[in-house]
């Protein structure tokens, strides 16, 4: 192990062309010129002090201000520093520590835990250990050091394997051992259900929360995978036994088994989104059962303000007589009509088209029957009216086989019927919808009266390459005396983060939207609920296709989002969300508050029902938070924010 | 040629040199960072004046880059200032800056007259500096353009300067002419300063002090009478913390904690106290802190909450 206290002007010419070799392969910009600044400048510090060696804190300092552009940089020099004179990543070193550890000493296995019991498996699993009665003790010295210099990078896999296998096999509780080693969440997954319930109850119970976290989660997953039926009653009574049971887990088992919907909190807006397609039956059965659970007025009042209308086809018919029963089963009927409609878009059966127009038809003849004042719900007579003439709309432009015809609806319906026909579409009908939605979204944004940002920009001074073309139009057409030249235009850079749980369907359909149109401005896109994806550098038709093919599903996990911008100097962050952290992790003004402190600006664009005082914690931590009344709104503050 | 028949060197040394008075020079790091404290009242850190020197040794242009009111122009022009023995310029940045505006001029008048020579000439900052071997403090940099960011690396890089007009290049004659910029990263109404720039500078990072630094900063700064208690100043520091990890759009600086703790004094007095008490400062926060309305509530409620004791 090399560790420097100090460096003298021997060493630092030995390491400073290793280092900047290093950087340029980790895509830093570093050229000989800077190679021989750091050198004179280290020469002037000995100078300076009149001393032969300098602290390696202040070596790295000098590394950092010659070469380093920015805050992202600059990490990326401290890691290099770490990694060449300590060797993190490197694998032998790991397995080296581990037998350090343990040599020459008889090891009783049941004292150690944490970091020390994770060496004592990966010596294991390596070989590198015999037992002795009731103790371990390591091979023969000569032979342990001749495998730890033989574990290549082709090995390396090898090795997981091994230490997996032995892993798998371990007891909850010597499994709970680990957990303060790296090789607790490095292997969960390959838990069974069992363990992995036994090890959260633990976890729970001393409030650990961070690992418990990681725990539920591959406990969601595998419920979710796992097609066992029958056990869902049982497994709810065990996670919730042990306090673990929390609304994705809930969300999880109800789509299982929509029966255990009366058993839990969940509000049925949690199931709005619910792809139509791959949840067919549970979907109806889900909103089955929550209709049936509203057995009065105002049970069924708050039921039909949380689900949607385009849902409401599942319902068949109104749980209620009289004039509002009459109300619902109209806007059954515009539901039911939209359904034909898509249906229609994508086979092309003209029978659809006809079912369509038949429901538009009944449910305007019941709307008419009624008094305007009627209205139960959201539902009421003049936006289902509205809704109907969406509908007609859609089935004209249908007919003349142009989707971009559809110019002016809403944007959610837009994007349903388009996310709808994507999904069970071929791959030449699948770019053609791109295209169609391309347009679509530019026409809504240009309406909107705002145009993306030009990246090229012609300039009449002289900072770029001579374009022949547009100078000789300048000169002849527009009769102006000036060559133009092309150069970049600088663009504001952000990072973008949507939140894409069911309940900000709408507000994250609209920033998609927009986001689609000034891509260039956005440095990173993270699309995140439970779980986070990020991308960078996209293309304008990926936008789209994330709109046309992400599930809006899940929870909100703000944490997990912001952690998708830790490696990377990003001068603004925009994160839209409506805050409500569903998930139990770190708290996200915590991390918030980390960012910050990079000097990095945190702009959360937030409905404007949010909860004051998770505004107001944001904001105690550095955030700035600003409200929007609505997903239209939403767009323009962040067309703004972007232009 | 000499001095006597030198139009121009003539011209900066009429009108510059009362500007860049002589001083000491202090090429010492300890040295330096003890008159800075005593003669210029700025607690600078060694290991940036270190950097500092070591940069100018080089003939590199010194950046610093950090949010306003950590003291980089006042310690930039005092650095400056102790490396060469004379008082530097200061050359705040403005977007249209060119070379006729930094380098020199002609007068119009007398071009008219007498065409473009070394008598219709008039000198500007960064010849006159590199003639008197004087250091420059670029001030805000990112309000310059690209343009102006180039030439004045070249002439940085070169340490000459050309002027095509005259058919004269001035070569600088000593190591007095160095160059610090600033900036403030953070301020998204300005340019961005492009990667080819940064990677010819030696960037330094200027943050707000740590409690114990803007103690001793206030203390050295502020008035002897009346006297204010360790307990004040800790309530004081507290709040322009809590303000600056908020979303206030001007945060607070050293400049603003130290007027801060002055102006309480003043009123105090003003009061024929001999102590400051928690009205004096709390009458001085509002005052003092708010630069735009839409800040005041925030302030107002991170003020009340710290002070809500008291
Ligand atoms: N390290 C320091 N030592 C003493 N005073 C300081 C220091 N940093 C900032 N100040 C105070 O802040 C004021 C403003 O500093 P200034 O150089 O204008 O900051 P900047 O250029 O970073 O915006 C100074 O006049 C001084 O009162
Ligand atoms: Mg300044």
């Amino acid at each position: 192990m090399m560790s420097f206290q100090n460096i003298d002007l021997e060493i630092a010419e030995k390491y400073v062309p290793i280092i900047v070799n290093n950087l340029r392969n980790k895509g830093v910009k570093v050229g000989v010129r800077e190679s021989i600044l750091v050198l004179k400048i280290f020469e002037s510090y000995l100078l300076l002090d009149n001393k032969k060696s300098i602290s390696s804190d202040q070596f790295e300092k000098i590394l950092i201000s010659v070469i380093a552009k920015n805050d992202y940089e600059e990490e990326i020099i401290k890691k290099a520093l770490q990694e060449l004179f300590f060797g993190k990543e490197d694998y032998s070193n790991e397995i080296y520590l581990a037998s350090e550890r343990f040599k020459n000493k008889l090891i009783d296995k049941n004292k150690l835990s944490g970091q020390q019991l994770g060496d004592f498996y990966k010596l294991m699993a390596i070989g590198g250990l015999v037992k002795r009665g009731k103790y371990y003790r390591t091979i023969d010295k000569e032979k342990l050091d001749q495998i730890i210099n033989n574990i290549s990078l082709d090995q390396k896999t090898l090795f997981k394997e091994k230490l997996n296998s032995i892993l798998k096999k371990l007891s909850p509780e010597e499994y709970i051992k680990l957990l303060n080693s790296d090789l607790f969440y490095d292997n969960l997954n390959s838990l069974n259900l069992d363990k992995l319930i036994k090890i959260a109850e633990f976890l729970s119970k001393k409030h650990y929360n961070k690992p418990l976290n990681k725990v539920k989660e591959i406990i969601k997953e595998k419920i979710s995978n796992n097609n066992l039926k029958g056990e869902n009653e049982k497994l709810w009574k065990t996670l919730s036994s042990i306090g673990i049971l929390d609304k994705d887990l809930q969300k999880a088992l109800v789509i299982r088994e929509p029966s255990l919907s009366k058993k839990s909190k969940l509000d049925i807006s949690e199931f709005n989104n619910l792809n139509d397609n791959d949840f067919y039956n549970e979907k109806q059965r889900i909103l089955l059962n929550y209709a049936k659970l509203s057995d009065n007025e105002n049970l069924l009042n708050d039921f039909l303000n949380k689900i949607e209308l385009k849902n409401l086809w599942l319902l068949n018919k109104s749980p209620i007589g009289g004039e509002k029963g009459k109300l619902i089963n109209a806007a059954i009927y515009s539901s039911k009509a939209l359904k034909e409609a898509i249906e229609y878009a994508e086979s092309g059966y003209e029978g659809r088209k006809d079912m369509s127009n038949y429901y538009l038809q009944k449910s305007n003849e019941l709307l008419q029957e009624l008094d305007n004042k009627v209205s139960i719900g959201k539902i009421n007579k003049i936006e289902t009216k509205f809704f109907n003439n969406n509908v007609l709309k859609i089935l004209e432009s249908l007919e003349k086989g142009e989707i971009q015809g559809i110019k002016d609806i809403d944007l959610a319906i837009y994007v349903d019927l388009l996310r709808s026909i994507y999904h069970r579409s071929d791959d030449i009908k699948r770019r053609k919808i791109i295209i169609s939605a391309n347009k679509f979204l530019t026409h809504l944004i240009y309406m909107n009266g705002f145009k993306p940002i030009p990246i090229k920009k012609k300039y009449s001074v002289r900072p770029g390459r001579l374009m022949v073309k547009e100078s000789v139009i300048n000169i002849i057409r527009n009769k102006e005396d000036f060559l133009v030249y092309k150069r970049n235009v600088r663009t504001k850079q952000i990072g973008l983060a949507l939140d894409i749980s069911s309940s900000m369907y709408k507000y994250s359909s609209w920033a998609l939207s927009v986001a689609s149109i000034f891509i260039h401005n956005i440095s990173r896109l993270v699309l995140f609920s439970t779980k986070a994806i990020s991308y960078d550098k996209i293309r304008k038709n990926d936008v789209i296709k994330i709109l046309l093919t992400v599930d809006f599903n899940g929870y909100t996990d703000i944490t997990r989002a912001l952690e998708q911008f830790n490696d990377k100097k990003f001068n603004k962050i925009v994160i839209i969300t409506d805050l409500k952290q569903t998930v139990r992790n770190e708290d996200p003004s915590i991390k918030a508050n980390e960012l910050v402190r990079k000097g990095i600006k945190l702009l959360f664009l937030v409905p404007s029902d949010v909860d004051k005082e998770l505004i107001n914690k944001i904001r105690n931590n550095g955030g700035c938070v600003k409200l929007v009344n609505n997903p239209e709104q939403l767009a323009k503050e962040l067309i703004k924010l972007l232009r | 040629m000499s001095l006597d028949n030198d139009v121009i060197e003539k011209k900066v040394y009429e009108t510059y040199a009362q500007i860049a008075t002589e001083s000491i020079m202090i090429r010492n790091v300890k040295e330096a960072a003890n008159i800075l404290e005593k003669n210029y009242k700025l607690i600078v850190n060694e290991n940036i004046i270190r950097l500092v020197y070591a940069s100018f040794l080089n003939g590199r242009p010194v950046l610093f880059e950090g949010p306003p009111g950590t003291g980089k122009t006042e310690i930039g022009e005092a650095l400056l200032e102790l490396w060469s023995g004379k008082k530097g310029f200061l050359l705040p940045c403005s977007e249209n800056y060119d070379e006729y505006k930094v380098i020199g001029d002609f007068h119009p008048l007398m071009a008219m007259k007498i065409g473009f020579t070394e008598e219709s000439f008039v000198p500007r900052v960064l010849l006159a500096a590199m003639i008197l071997d004087v250091g420059v403090l670029v001030d805000e940099i990112r309000r310059s353009s690209d343009e102006f960011q180039n030439l004045l690396l070249d002439i940085i890089d070169k340490r000459r300067i050309v002027v095509p007009e005259l058919k004269r290049v001035f070569k600088s004659k000593g190591s007095g002419f160095q160059v610090i910029l600033t900036s403030n990263p953070e301020d998204v109404a300005q340019n961005e300063l492009s990667d080819a720039f940064l990677r010819r500078v030696i960037r330094i990072k200027f943050d707000y002090p740590d409690m114990e630094t803007e103690k001793k900063i206030i203390r050295i700064r502020s008035f002897d009478r009346p006297s204010i208690s360790e307990e004040l100043i800790n309530l004081i520091l507290k709040t322009i913390n809590k303000l600056r990890k908020s979303d206030i759009l001007h945060k607070p600086g050293t400049d603003e904690s130290v007027s801060w703790v002055k102006l309480a004094q003043s009123i105090a007095k003003l009061e024929n106290e001999d102590v400051v008490k928690v009205r004096h400062v709390k009458e001085a926060a509002t005052s003092l802190l708010s630069k735009r309305q839409e800040d005041e509530e925030l302030i107002a409620s991170v003020i009340s909450d710290v002070f809500s004791e008291y």
